[in-house]
């Protein structure tokens, strides 16, 4: 049944190439039949061989505890996308396509189909960057992208040569650990170009301003939520950190240079998108701080992440339509977007406060000064800046700007923003699960003994 | 020996890459280094004496070498081949929308444009 | 100054390839093929005991065709298959949403030697193309590169004749045989439970009719990339038509 989660998407995006005009009806059925199929039918710890050939032969797709609240999470923000954005015909059949392809590195356990599908989100992200004839700043992002993805593959080639086999479980379990840290550093590189680490990131300022309701949304919020997933299941559950002190230092690094940029720029675009670099860098730098195994700072930075994806939803959302004008006859998106600039910055009684709060007491539980005292200065930086947007746009004097935002985009970034408000009076509902993620995502007997039990 | 040659060619690759001002030279650059890959993938199947994996009148019984990196090279292949066309297309747009190709010449017309 | 950056970022690669990731790997020629799967897939012995394959004398195995690596891409790891083949639509539906911003022609000089000669080479090249994607189960060659040689074929007529157009049938024929790689990977999972399972029989190793679905997976992958590279190439010429 977990097969038809990628293969239901696929053949309905076959089928829209030649009906155009309907692909934008079929995409937000199709995003509501995997949230029903998920929600409703399929439950963890579940195992398919596809094809019926055995586990270490064959390609395994899984769904355990850990990837099962992440596929609910992107599911859902696709289908919030499908009702706040605007995009042309053909843009529909391509987003389908992404679902399917998100769907699939989210299930599988094989590392050559996880390059597969890693190539079909590629090749959607370059196109979805090209929008807004910003075709220079999308070819910069196709020479990175290939280049990590080629990488990529040398890694997943590796681990075919020193384990016999391609099946994740079974090459983590098989291989010398010290063998299996030279294949993690290639695979390394190539997630650090995804998930925007600045010297490797160059090519996410110019993408991420090209000012169009889709593009920005769909790479900051699903994409990102998609990466950082697969590099919790490689690097923490399968292969073991791989240099987390180096992470750690290019990734303090990175949020000092994002924020410091974000201060200075003039357009609202370029600021969110140094804004997304330095959330996506604090998490990645949680991840490698503390000594391996700390479930603690998982969880609280799982909560961080998705603070950061939900508000940078909004925020891209609302400079999509408005480009920049007041908010004088946009009440609700302006609500909207001081509501979430307010968790972003991490006022109390938003997730935000718990996300930084939680964060910074299990970092100094863990005996990590460092982090903490980037993490507080970023947010006095984000708090200047952020408020500084805020005042500028709530009074702004422009002439009548004809830019609205349509009715649906104002529901949705009206609900994800009360969304916010509400975890933040109680926190309980997000720490749960993300406990739970943490304790399950470092167990890598439970992951091999699901996978060697097999088939449905 | 032939690890050598295609880790050479990733080396050369790159330096083209960062090293060159034309937007096409750059793309050539990255089709290098894709080549090089998929030669590095195919030669970690190679064992010494055997033949290509066909069950034929020459091989009626198996002494063959290892098929899967060659199916891996398959795929990748492939995939270069719509990572270069996607590529292609984006540098017909480039040149409709600024006249040049050339990294200097864009940035300085963009300056113009805004 | 860039080459300098140039020089320090390829010369930290190579020592990285060549001084920490060289002497891991296995010594060329000299694999040992018993610790990999590939040695399974060789004898066709992944879900029965150990016996050892022969040229148009083995019948009935667990996967019948005499191309190893077809059956590695097509049965035992189909699901990749499934993934490339998205690529290509992926890359194909790019350039079409990127062509079609400015309208453009390209116009060829006509060449009088291709002119006349391109009645005798088209059907040729079609005809090979037919040939490798058919034996694909049997010789080197399969859904791919049959795929390939037909659009080059179609490539080819573009360049003789200046009036030459797609039309509308190339995108229909690449979506019902998109749709009909799924529909026989569901079909699998309806007749026999799991996705993209084989549910023909296997005949005898070496046959034209045997190895269950590869033949006809193969033919679909072969229209598809055909139809694919023939739009993908007319649109650069000629922009969109809508």
């Amino acid at each position: 049944m977990i097969a038809l989660l990628v293969a239901v998407p696929l053949a309905f995006a076959f089928v829209t190439v030649a009906l155009p005009k309907l692909s934008k009806y079929i995409f937000p059925l199709v995003a509501l039949f995997n949230l029903a199929l998920l929600i409703g039918f399929v439950h963890p710890s579940q195992v398919i061989e596809v094809g019926k050939w055995p586990a270490a032969y064959g390609i395994v797709l899984l769904l355990d505890n850990v990837n099962y609240p992440f596929l609910i999470m992107v599911n859902l923000i696709l289908l919030a996308v499908s009702i706040s954005a605007t995009f042309e015909e053909k843009i529909g059949t391509l987003l389908i396509v992404l679902t399917a392809s998100i769907n699939g590195l989210l299930l599988t356990g094989d590392f050559f189909n996880a390059y597969v599908f890693l190539e079909i989100i590629s090749a959607v992200a370059y196109i979805l960057s090209a929008q807004n004839k910003n075709s220079y700043a999308a070819f910069k992002y196709l020479i990175f992208g290939a280049v990590a993805g080629t990488l990529y593959l040398i890694g997943a080639v590796s681990m075919y040569v020193y384990s016999g086999t391609l099946n994740m479980a079974f090459s983590g379990y098989i291989s010398a650990p010290e063998y299996a840290q030279i294949a993690g550093i290639f695979m390394l590189i190539a997630m650090l170009v995804e998930l925007k680490v600045l010297p490797l990131g160059l090519w996410a300022p110019d993408v991420y301003s090209n000012g169009s309701t889709l593009t920005p949304v769909v790479l900051g919020s699903a994409i990102t939520l998609a990466m950082f997933y697969f590099y919790s299941r490689v690097f923490f559950n399968v292969l073991g950190s791989v240099k987390p002190y180096l992470v750690y230092i290019i990734a303090i690094i990175s949020i000092v240079l994002a924020q410091l940029a974000a201060m200075k720029q003039k357009t609202l675009g370029r600021a969110l998108a140094y804004v997304a670099i330095a959330g996506a860098s604090t998490v990645l730098a949680a991840f490698s701080a503390g000594a391996p195994g700390d479930e603690k700072i998982i969880s609280a930075s799982l909560v961080y992440l998705l603070n950061d994806v939900i508000a940078l939803f909004v925020l891209f959302t609302v400079f999509g339509y408005l480009k920049g004008k007041g908010f004088k006859d946009n009440f609700v998106a302006g609500v909207a977007f001081s509501l979430t600039s307010i968790s972003l910055i991490g006022f109390p009684l938003t997730t935000g406060f718990w996300a930084k709060l939680n964060l910074i007491s299990a970092l100094f539980e863990a005996g990590d000064k460092l982090l903490p005292i980037f993490i507080l200065s970023s947010t006095i930086l984000e708090a200047g800046y952020l408020i500084k947007w805020n005042v500028d746009l709530w009074y702004s004097e422009d002439e009548n700007s004809e830019e609205y935002v349509p009715f649906g985009a104002q529901i949705v970034i009206l609900l994800f923003a009360l969304a916010l408000v509400v975890f933040g009076f109680m926190p309980n509902l997000i720490t749960d699960q993300t406990d739970k993620i943490a304790s399950y995502v470092f167990d890598f007997s439970t992951y091999f003994d699901t996978i060697l039990k097999g088939g449905m | 020996m032939i690890y050598y040659i295609s880790f050479i060619l990733i080396g050369i690759g790159l330096y083209g890459i960062v090293s060159q001002k034309n937007l096409l030279k750059q793309l050539v650059a990255l089709t290098i280094i894709d080549t090089a890959v998929n030669i590095f993938i195919v030669s970690l199947g190679y064992l010494q004496g055997a033949e290509a994996p066909i069950y034929s009148v020459i091989t009626p019984v198996a002494n063959f070498v290892d098929p899967l990196p060659q199916a891996l090279v398959l795929t990748a292949i492939v995939i270069g081949v719509g990572t270069l066309a996607m590529a292609s297309m984006l540098l017909i747009h480039i040149h409709e929308k600024y006249g040049s190709v050339d990294v200097d010449e864009i940035c300085s017309a963009k300056e113009v444009i805004e | 100054m860039r080459r300098i950056w140039a020089i320090l970022v390829s010369a930290v690669f190579l020592y990285f390839l060549i001084g920490t990731y060289y002497p891991t790997l296995p010594e060329f020629g000299n694999i040992d093929m018993f610790r990999r799967v590939s040695f399974n897939y060789i004898s066709k012995s992944t879900t029965k005991e150990y016996q050892p394959v022969e040229f148009k004398k083995s019948n009935g195995l667990e996967e019948g065709s005499a191309n190893v690596v077809t059956s590695i891409v097509v049965n035992y790891r189909s699901f990749d298959t499934l993934g490339e083949v998205t690529v290509l639509f992926t890359a194909a539906l790019g350039v079409g949403i990127l062509a079609g911003f400015r309208k453009r022609r390209i116009e060829f000089e006509e060449h009088r030697v291709l002119s006349i000669a391109i009645g005798i080479v088209f059907p040729i090249v079609l005809l090979f193309g037919a040939y490798v994607f058919i034996h694909g189960h049997l010789t080197p060659g399969g859904g791919f590169p049959g795929g390939t040689v037909i659009s080059l074929g179609v490539l080819l007529l573009m360049l003789a004749k200046n009036e030459f157009g797609v039309t509308d049938v190339a995108k229909h024929t690449e979506q019902v045989a998109g749709s009909g790689y799924v529909l026989v990977g569901l079909i699998g999972m309806a007749m026999a439970g799991t996705f993209l399972t084989n549910i023909l029989p296997t005949g005898t190793v070496g046959e034209l009719f045997s190895a269950g679905v590869v033949p006809i997976v193969y033919t679909l992958i072969a229209f598809k990339v055909g139809a694919e590279l023939s739009n993908l190439i007319s649109e650069m010429r000629e922009g969109d038509k809508a």
